[in-house]
């Protein structure tokens, strides 16, 4: 890998399922890379490949999965470069939570409630290779205070005595306990309220500065995502259609899926707001549309774009996007800025 | 005329042939040739079966099944673009009926289809009809073998009656000399007959009462569930014994309802758990909000969600009353008359069959048949499951 | 001045846990305009949902009046007491558990119109489908109305669930979070369809949620409640409340909530509570709910008696907080945030 500071390297990956009517092609072709301390948001609806993707970094898939094509490449802090596919299976093992961590989606609520958290601490240090149970909770004192918890209540507590917001907390510090450098986390403010939501984002972004985390950050939540992240990526049935600098994606966005997004969340900050929904429903994925496989929902659309696939290439530095009609994109976007901007 | 007593006689067939005519013509005048004869067949063979009572349903459904595989909906007002003044909601009688037609014979095949798709539950479902046929059809193509001793059969140094597999018999001789195959033939009709009775008036009170129970809540229900809760502290099979020795059965339908008194506590409170489940959902809510009344409530919107397990609940009603009544004639508490599979379990064992192994298939008939049967039923219910899934029913 | 629609006159709801007794409701007082948009906005637990439920008299109250029309709810009789029943509408959150998965949609849409003898005649009763279909925006509708609900997707099933609220044609529609399972990019133009139909049809709409700012963008010209532990603490028009927030509590969700625009998010003001934990209902604190979180708490005063909703200096709408309807100035006493505690 050219740069020294590229932690993680997707390839050309596609992902399919076994379903039924047919093999799904859950994720097609995504190519990315994640540095070191960087927070990637993967924006995308249900049905788009986002939660696929994620598990495939730690190699979760379950059995009907299967990796089709694509490289994922990971560097260690020692500078070694390991072909993520290509672990045996105590390898994994090692790589998944002391490399490579993930805090699931809705997990807060499926923690086992007969096994305390004391126990989860231990278990989880013993399966990935620290047998030492004084230096976990020593660890794990530290992360409990980082991530705003009161140790001596929480640890020897049952998932059951503690709050939503609590537990998914005890999950973040569990997902940091061997110091990986690369923690995945899908949907992890989704199932909580406002305030609660409010705490795990500063708690998430104190760790982030505080222990240099590349962090991926699955979601469909778009605000969340332009609070916390350096790089924002959406995702469309199962395409990356977009990558780039938060402020670039929000703010220039060059493809239309994004842009439909953008107009479809309110703002609290506006007054009274003009919003519009994307008519339709995401394709199928079993036998999908040729050409982009958004054209038939999209308010752009050419005859290039129900054809073609359109390329993924970089419209600015280091910003990337995959539309025909990236250039009437922006500057509708920067229509509605003017727009608002006047309008406050 | 009417019902079994046509079975495998000529005026069963007559009456079969009169009613498949009327597939058979429909079928020709929409060029549906394939499926007019098997509606033929099916009309044929159910009048042979059951002379009228079978004929004339299956005058219906082959119909429908005929006229399903040629309807198209021609001028079904939602699937034209039109605007809405310009559509006719409005259809005839002739079209309304032609359109239930259809929709039953499109049901008719989708069940087939399910019955066929699940392996296990086809097997079952082979195993269920060749039981049915055995003791339908056969009493009629088989004679009893009734006589009291049949000394002429014995075989020459031979100490008793009994025999193993021959070329003559196939399953041997009894105690007595006799066929065992007629036996067999002769002796599940009674068995099978009231274990599905009783397994019919088992799921009906138990749905019934589960559906109260459940739905209205309060005092019906605690005095419903106290009542179960105290027929089930009661130790079953000793108490069905005791009661048939008391009490005399005239007719087997008694001791059907016998059974099925004991049996309804387990299912109804698993219908009630259902109900209560169901009667949470959202679309129960909505329907009372809508205010469509109690009964529309229990049997259509609460009811069709449990079909299928009422319906795997009788099978295995079904199963227990086979083995119910198993153990009471084994342990001589209803009054037997031959042929019957648990009298020949019975008389079996009295007559030291365990220690000949000659008499070893009078033995093991019946309990191969009951076993068998039992296993059948059990199958079965996979493919059932398959049938009632919504999920599957639009796959059409 | 119109005659409201549904009244709440100080109720109270509670629930049967085991032994214990737990209040879900306290001294709820509402008043609903007909075709009027009102939010129930506030975090799980302060029993928006009850109230939703009360409002369409499926459940009923421990204690209080509900009025409709006027007259209380318990006045209605016979056929009245249908007529009641029918003019308020329930739409659910959850779109897979709110349609009968054994029934096609036009079965569903049939039987009330059926049942309630809304139209006579069958061509009737498939022409009054055709137009609750459009009227949904589910067009074509004969692509819609052979189809089982497992064969539709959630936003679809949303419409559906709406248009059966409609068979009976209702005067007031309760959606609770009835958009908050359905993808991001559909939920617009759900909620611009009950705009709509609320402007055709004459209903009004209790739009329950979490989402502030959802229910900015579809109450704007309506009002807002804010609900905590079971109380309402907070009243008035959105514009107000959303732009200047009056009770703590209010102000801590506003400023908790992350936007869509970087700029403004990352530089958002955020408050600071005293202590993150969430009081259960079987112990709700005294005096005023919120008094252990509030970085404004006034010790003697807020702890003492339960703050009634009253209008506040300086405020355009209702506020249950006695410092501030007493006219003083808010000021922060504990500044640092708390770990969790005990």
């Amino acid at each position: 890998m050219a740069e020294n500071d590229v932690v993680l390297r997707v390839q050309d990956l596609s992902i399919s399922y076994l379903a039924p009517r047919g093999r799904v092609r859950a994720v097609s072709r995504v190519s990315f890379e994640l540095h070191k301390g960087e927070t990637l948001a993967l924006i995308g609806e249900s049905g788009c490949g986002k939660s696929t993707l994620g598990l495939s970094l730690i190699r979760l898939l379950p059995v009907t999965g299967r990796i089709d094509s694509g490289a994922m490449l990971y560097q260690r802090r020692d500078g070694k470069i390991i072909d993520i596919r290509k672990l045996n299976k105590n390898q994994v093992r090692r790589f998944r939570w002391a490399e490579c961590a993930m805090v699931f989606q809705g997990a807060l609520n499926s923690l086992n409630p007969v096994i305390r958290i004391r126990d989860m601490v231990y278990d989880t240090a013993r399966a990935h290779g620290e047998h030492n149970p004084n230096k976990a909770r020593r660890r794990a004192m530290d992360l409990f205070q980082r991530v705003r918890l009161d140790f001596e209540r929480v640890f020897n507590a049952y998932p059951h005595q503690l709050s939503g917001g609590m537990r998914q907390r005890v999950l973040i510090a569990l997902g940091l306990l061997l110091n990986p450098q690369v923690v995945i986390l899908d949907e992890p403010t989704t199932a909580v309220d406002i305030l609660t939501q409010r705490t795990i984002i500063e708690v998430l972004k104190s760790i982030k500065d505080e222990f240099d985390l590349s962090i991926i950050f699955i979601s469909h939540d778009l605000s969340v995502a332009a609070e916390m992240a350096d790089t924002v990526a959406t995702m469309y049935a199962g395409e990356m259609v977009e990558i780039g600098p938060v402020n670039e994606v929000f703010y220039r966005p060059h493809h239309a899926y994004t842009l439909g997004l953008l107009e479809a969340v309110p703002r609290l900050s506006v007054g009274a707001e003009e919003l519009s929904s994307i008519p339709g429903s995401p394709p199928d994925l079993i036998e999908p549309p040729a050409g982009c496989k958004f054209h038939e929902r999209c308010p752009f659309v050419t005859e290039s774009c129900q054809v073609e696939l359109p390329p993924f290439v970089a419209v600015e530095d280091t910003h990337r996007a995959a539309c025909f009609e990236s250039d009437r994109v922006l500057a509708r976007a920067l229509e509605i800025h003017d727009h608002e901007r006047t309008a406050r | 005329m009417i019902g079994f007593q046509t079975i495998a006689t000529t005026s069963g067939l007559i009456i079969g042939a009169v009613c498949g005519l009327i597939p058979l013509m429909v079928g020709i005048r929409l060029r549906q040739w394939k499926p007019a004869l098997i509606g033929f067949l099916a009309c044929l063979f159910s009048g042979f079966a059951c002379g009228f009572l079978g004929g004339l349903p299956m005058i219906i459904i082959a119909t429908a099944v005929v006229i399903s595989y040629s309807y198209i909906a021609k001028d079904d007002p939602f699937l034209s673009r039109a605007s809405i003044d310009e559509v006719d909601f409005e259809e005839s009688w002739q079209d309304s009926i032609l359109r239930q037609m259809s929709s039953l014979g499109r049901t008719t095949r989708a069940a087939t289809r399910a019955l066929i798709r699940n392996k296990a539950g086809f097997i079952g479902f082979i195993g269920v009809m060749f039981f049915f046929f055995m003791t339908v059809f056969g009493p009629s193509l088989i004679d009893y073998d009734g006589q009291a001793h049949y000394y002429d059969r014995m075989k020459p140094g031979a100490i008793t009656l009994f025999q193993g597999p021959s070329r003559e018999f196939p399953l041997g001789l009894d105690y007595q000399g006799r066929d065992v195959l007629s036996h067999m033939v002769h002796g599940g009709q009674k068995l099978i007959i009231t274990a599905v009775q009783a397994g019919i008036f088992t799921t009906i009170i138990a749905v019934i009462l589960g559906a109260i129970a459940g739905l209205i809540g309060s005092i019906p229900d605690r005095l419903l569930t106290g009542l179960s809760n105290f027929i089930l502290t009661i130790p079953q099979f000793p108490l069905l014994v005791v009661l048939a020795s008391i009490i005399e059965f005239d007719q087997r339908i008694f001791l059907a309802l016998l059974l099925a008194v004991l049996d309804w506590p387990t299912l109804m409170r698993a219908v009630r758990a259902q109900v209560l489940s169901l009667r949470e959902r959202d679309y129960v809510e909505a329907a009372i909000s809508l205010d469509l009344g109690l009964p529309h409530i229990i049997v259509r919107e609460v009811l069709p969600n449990m079909i299928s397990y009422i319906v795997i609940s009788l099978i295995f009603s079904i199963r227990g009353a086979v083995y119910s009544q198993v153990g009471l004639v084994f342990l001589g508490m209803v009054p037997f008359k031959e042929p019957d599979w648990g009298v020949m379990i019975y008389m079996g064992r009295q007559q030291g069959a365990l220690f000949l192994p000659e008499a070893s298939s009078m033995l093991l008939s019946p309990i191969l048949a009951i076993a068998l049967f039992q296993l059948s039923l059990v199958l079965f219910t996979r493919s059932l499951e398959e049938l009632f899934n919504p999920r599957l029913r639009a796959g059409l | 001045m119109n005659e409201p629609l549904v009244e709440l006159h100080h109720v109270y709801r509670s629930f049967k846990q085991g032994r214990t007794s737990v209040q879900v409701l306290q001294d709820v007082n509402l008043h609903i305009a007909p075709n009027e948009i009102l939010c129930l906005v506030g975090e799980s637990g302060c029993g928006k949902t009850t109230t939703g439920k009360i409002i369409t008299g499926l459940l009923d109250v421990s204690q209080g009046t509900v009025c409709y029309k006027g007259r209380p709810v318990h006045d209605y009789k016979g056929r009245e007491h249908r007529a009641y029943r029918r003019a308020l509408q329930i739409v659910h959150q959850d779109p897979f558990a709110s349609l009968n998965p054994a029934h096609t949609v036009g079965q569903i849409l049939s039987f009330p119109l059926k049942h309630h003898g809304m139209v006579e005649g069958r061509g009737a009763v498939r022409r009054r489908i055709w137009e609750l279909l459009t009227l949904v925006d589910l067009t074509p509708p004969g692509d819609i109305v052979n189809k089982y609900p497992h064969q539709l997707s959630g936003g679809q099933r949303q419409r559906v669930s709406i248009a059966r609220a409609l068979t009976v044609q209702p005067e007031l529609i309760v959606a609770d979070e009835a958009v908050s399972m359905v993808d991001v990019s559909i939920r617009i133009s759900l909620l611009k369809m009950l705009h709509r139909l609320r402007d055709e049809l004459q209903v009004a709409v209790v739009f329950i949620t979490h989402d502030l700012a959802l229910a900015k963008y579809f109450a704007w010209e309506g009002r807002i409640a804010v609900m905590y532990l079971g109380r309402i603490i907070e009243i008035g028009p959105v514009p107000d409340i959303i732009g200047s927030p009056a009770h703590p509590y209010t102000r801590a969700l506003i400023s908790a909530i992350p936007e869509a625009d970087p700029e403004i998010t990352r530089s958002k003001a955020r408050m600071q509570l005293r202590s993150e934990d969430i009081p259960s209902l079987t112990k709700i604190p005294t005096g005023c709910a919120f008094h252990p979180r509030c970085p404004f708490f006034v010790p003697g005063t807020c702890d003492v008696e339960v703050p009634p909703l009253a209008n506040a200096p300086g405020f355009a709408q209702q506020v249950a907080c006695v410092p501030l309807t007493e006219g003083y100035e808010l000021r922060q006493h504990q500044p640092e945030s708390v770990l969790d505690g005990p």
